[in-house]
């Protein structure tokens, strides 16, 4: 393990959510086996984590919380302030009333102004910004699979791309599931499945005759950890999950093991 | 009652403010899951292209399949202008994808492909097929929207455009 490793898996542990590592890390995984382990591991524990029960509150905790707030001060306090000697006729006080109108006039019809310049003198910045905000991350994703597997040449190239890609539509389904259409969910389910049978398990199975299974075992080790985290996270999921999202990840556990018993094969010879 | 205009006020200045920062906004989950319900279709589509891409073991088999997975996208800004409100944001995320594709994929696929292929060889035909009709396609589609008078006037997506056009050359070079 190197220093830049150290540094990769402190990365990776300070991730909102192990599933979507950043594009820099991504390019570090795709080239180092122990750090693709170590994120496969914090998967797996990031999953264990989210299935623990939360225990409930306790009610007499709540209750004298609760109890206890009528006999808390006021948050905001009414105050009388007394009118200065001198000033105490009523016009006195109805000149001062008329000239902080007058004020408060004023100073709205500034801001009104400042607010309008502010928003109408920087619109030219707001459409980029938008276009920037709303851009759908799993198409550019799968726009740049599209564009490595372009240039890939060999199985062992192109498994590497299939492993990000299915850990990517996996990501998409955990955020679908928490308010996506079911028709959507199923797209997802269908995607992952060919991803994983007709991507990442076919180019094993085109990884050179002459290989020994050892070779083919090191080629195939990530994508391998990738498809059991994939397949723990998913079950996990499809316990915790509501009514047809259940169903969704029971299918993308299913997919993950399939195509994770013909790189088993594959590593063996027996697919050939 | 116009002392209470001062808050009102404070915050329509300070709303004002936030609103002109041209920080991006990250997209809310209810943002990305309609993302999804548009996108859908695609994806599938355009996985199907990333697996016979991964099935092709020539420069011009997979330079092809590229292309025509270029084709399925510049399918999906046609059907995106021809709504009567055409979603211009939409627009210029699937051009910068177009051009990612070439740049990043087409290009470099063509490069091994024209060094691999000698002149005069069936290779060499078939590699001049592919920028042709790559070149014609792009061309094409970009005439279209250069032509659609709600489209240019959006600042991005005729930035968007410009970048997608400016990989032509390189998809076809001119004969020396």
């Amino acid at each position: 393990m190197t220093t830049t490793c150290r540094s990769i898996e402190l990365q990776l542990t300070g991730l909102p959510d192990p599933a979507v590592p950043t594009e820099d890390l991504r390019a570090h995984l795709g080239e180092c086996d122990p750090c693709r382990k170590y994120l496969a591991g914090l998967r797996r524990l990031d999953a264990i984590v989210s299935s623990l029960p939360v225990p409930a509150a306790d009610p007499l905790v709540k209750d004298a919380f609760l109890a206890g707030l009528p006999a808390l001060p006021p948050i905001i306090e009414r105050r009388l302030i007394p009118v200065r000697s001198g000033s105490d006729s009523y016009a006195a006080l109805t000149r001062r009333v008329a000239s902080a109108r007058s004020w408060i006039g004023a100073g709205t019809a500034a801001a009104l102004i400042l607010g309008a310049g502010l928003y109408f003198g920087t619109s030219d910045t707001r459409p980029q910004a938008q276009a920037a905000a709303f851009r759908h991350e799993l198409l550019a994703k799968e726009v740049a699979t599209l564009a490595t597997l372009t240039k890939a040449t060999t199985p062992k190239e192109k498994i590497a791309v299939w492993t990000v890609f299915l850990n990517d539509l996996h990501a998409e389904a955990k955020l679908l599931a928490r308010g996506g259409e079911v028709s959507e969910m199923q797209a997802l389910s269908r995607m992952y499945k060919k991803a994983a049978t007709d991507g990442l398990a076919k180019q094993a199975c085109l990884l050179p005759h002459h290989w020994t299974p050892a070779q083919r075992r090191e080629a195939l080790a990530a994508a391998e950890a990738e498809l059991a985290a994939a397949e723990t996270q998913a079950t996990i999921q499809a316990d915790l999950a509501p009514g047809q999202a259940k169903v969704i990840f029971q299918a993308i556990a299913g997919s993950a093991k399939d195509a994770r018993a013909r790189l088993q094969q594959a590593i063996r010879g027996e697919a050939f | 009652m116009k002392t209470n205009l001062i808050p009102l006020v404070c915050f329509v200045l300070l709303s004002a403010f936030a609103d002109a920062q041209s920080t991006p906004r990250t997209p809310m989950l209810a943002d990305r899951i309609r993302m999804i319900q548009v996108n859908h279709a695609l994806l599938e589509d355009l996985l199907d292209h990333g697996i016979r891409l991964s099935d092709t073991d020539t420069h011009l088999g997979r330079a092809a399949e590229c292309r025509k997975a270029l084709v399925t996208i510049g399918g999906e800004v046609n059907r995106t202008v021809e709504q009567p409100a055409a979603d211009l944001d939409r627009l210029s995320e699937l051009a910068d994808q177009m051009t990612q594709l070439t740049t990043e994929g087409l290009l470099p696929t063509l490069e091994a492909a024209r060094a691999q292929i000698r002149a005069g060889s069936p290779g060499a035909e078939k590699l001049a097929k592919i920028e042709t009709q790559t070149s014609d396609d792009l061309q094409t589609l970009l005439t279209g929207l250069t032509l659609d008078p709600r489209l240019n006037r959006n600042e991005t997506l005729r930035i968007a455009l410009d970048r997608l056009r400016s990989t032509l050359p390189s998809v076809k070079p001119v004969e020396k």
